[in-house]
């Protein structure tokens, strides 16, 4: 594999630093992708916990095993995709998503938000710094991944529970790699977990009122073409009838998840 | 003096106002709304590959 790390963390650093498209995607040979994850699931077995993240002991000691594992990810090649099935599709997606998360707060840390990167709002989500030329021909961004990949060719909402943009309101990192052949539980897991968080999610069962993230309000058309409902769609993970219940929105805090 | 000044400032201006362009300038649009399901996800010559490879 020609795509060497230090090419991607300079792609990293120049992207959000200046906010423009490197040119790290030059020089790429395809290589095999590890659809256990095994990797990842490693480096978060050991530096997640409750869905917070050890980013100075990544920083310290983890970086060259992070930076291993972006590499085979960015050296993903189309002939390949083709033939994996669409659960391993979507667990890659997820998985690039959160680890060159991962890989960016690392590059600025310590810092108090992800919102603090880059010089104009919402630039770390923006800058195409994710080297993908097999399967994108072109770096490219978080929010590519996240809407003009995952929400617009999978049309999987639970996604949603599983995208970790480093910040305390996101759905709590797992402390294991997405797999294609487990998605679907840890999809479901991710739900149950989320929803049941009352930091991120409440229900006042008195008063009627549904308290829920931010994140359901940003995309609620996704929850609802899922043929449903928000209140029902929320109501099959949490166990509860939310018929007839207020639908308000808690405010998103973005602090650093750590 | 003044003319190294007046050029600093220009190419500052020029460098955030390109930096500006990249960031405000649209996302990939994603892949087009394929749909053969092995192509989801690709975009770009990849996806017109993919296509070709699968009979469109």
């Amino acid at each position: 594999m020609l795509l060497g790390q230090r090419t991607i963390r300079a792609a990293v650093l120049a992207s959000a630093l200046f906010g423009f498209q490197t040119t790290a995607v030059a020089a790429v040979a395809c290589g095999p992708v590890d659809h256990t994850h095994a990797a990842w699931s490693a480096i978060l077995g050991r530096r997640v916990a409750d869905g917070r993240v050890d980013y100075a002991g990544l920083a310290r000691d983890g970086q060259r095993e992070l930076d291993a594992y972006l590499t085979m990810l960015s050296g993903a090649c189309a002939a390949d995709y083709e033939r994996w099935t669409k659960d391993e599709r979507l667990a890659f997606w997820i998985n690039v998503y959160n680890a060159f998360t991962v890989r960016l707060i690392l590059d600025h840390y310590p810092i108090a938000s992800i919102r603090k990167i880059g010089w104009l709002p919402g630039a770390a989500f923006r800058t195409r710094f994710i080297p993908m030329p097999g399967l994108k021909n072109d770096a490219i961004s978080l929010d590519d991944v996240e809407h003009g990949t995952l929400r617009r060719a999978f049309r999987e909402p639970r996604i949603h529970f599983a995208l970790v943009c480093a910040a305390k309101s996101c759905p709590p990192l797992r402390g294991e790699a997405y797999r294609g052949a487990d998605l679907d539980r840890q999809l479901n897991d991710q739900a149950r977990q989320f929803l049941g968080d009352p930091a991120k999610n409440r229900l006042d069962v008195q008063g009627r009122v549904a308290h829920l993230s931010a994140i359901f309000e940003w995309f609620r058309e996704d929850f609802e073409s899922a043929g449903s409902t928000l209140t029902s769609y929320v109501g099959r993970y949490s166990g509860r009838n939310l018929d007839g219940y207020e639908v308000r929105f808690l405010d998103y805090d973005w602090r650093l998840n750590e | 003096m003044k003319t190294f000044l007046m050029l600093t400032g220009l190419a500052g201006v020029l460098a955030f106002g390109t930096a500006c362009f990249r960031l405000f300038a649209p996302s990939d649009p994603g892949p087009a709304e394929t749909r053969i399901e092995a192509c989801a996800g690709l975009s770009g010559t990849a996806l017109t590959d993919c296509e070709r490879r699968h009979g469109h």
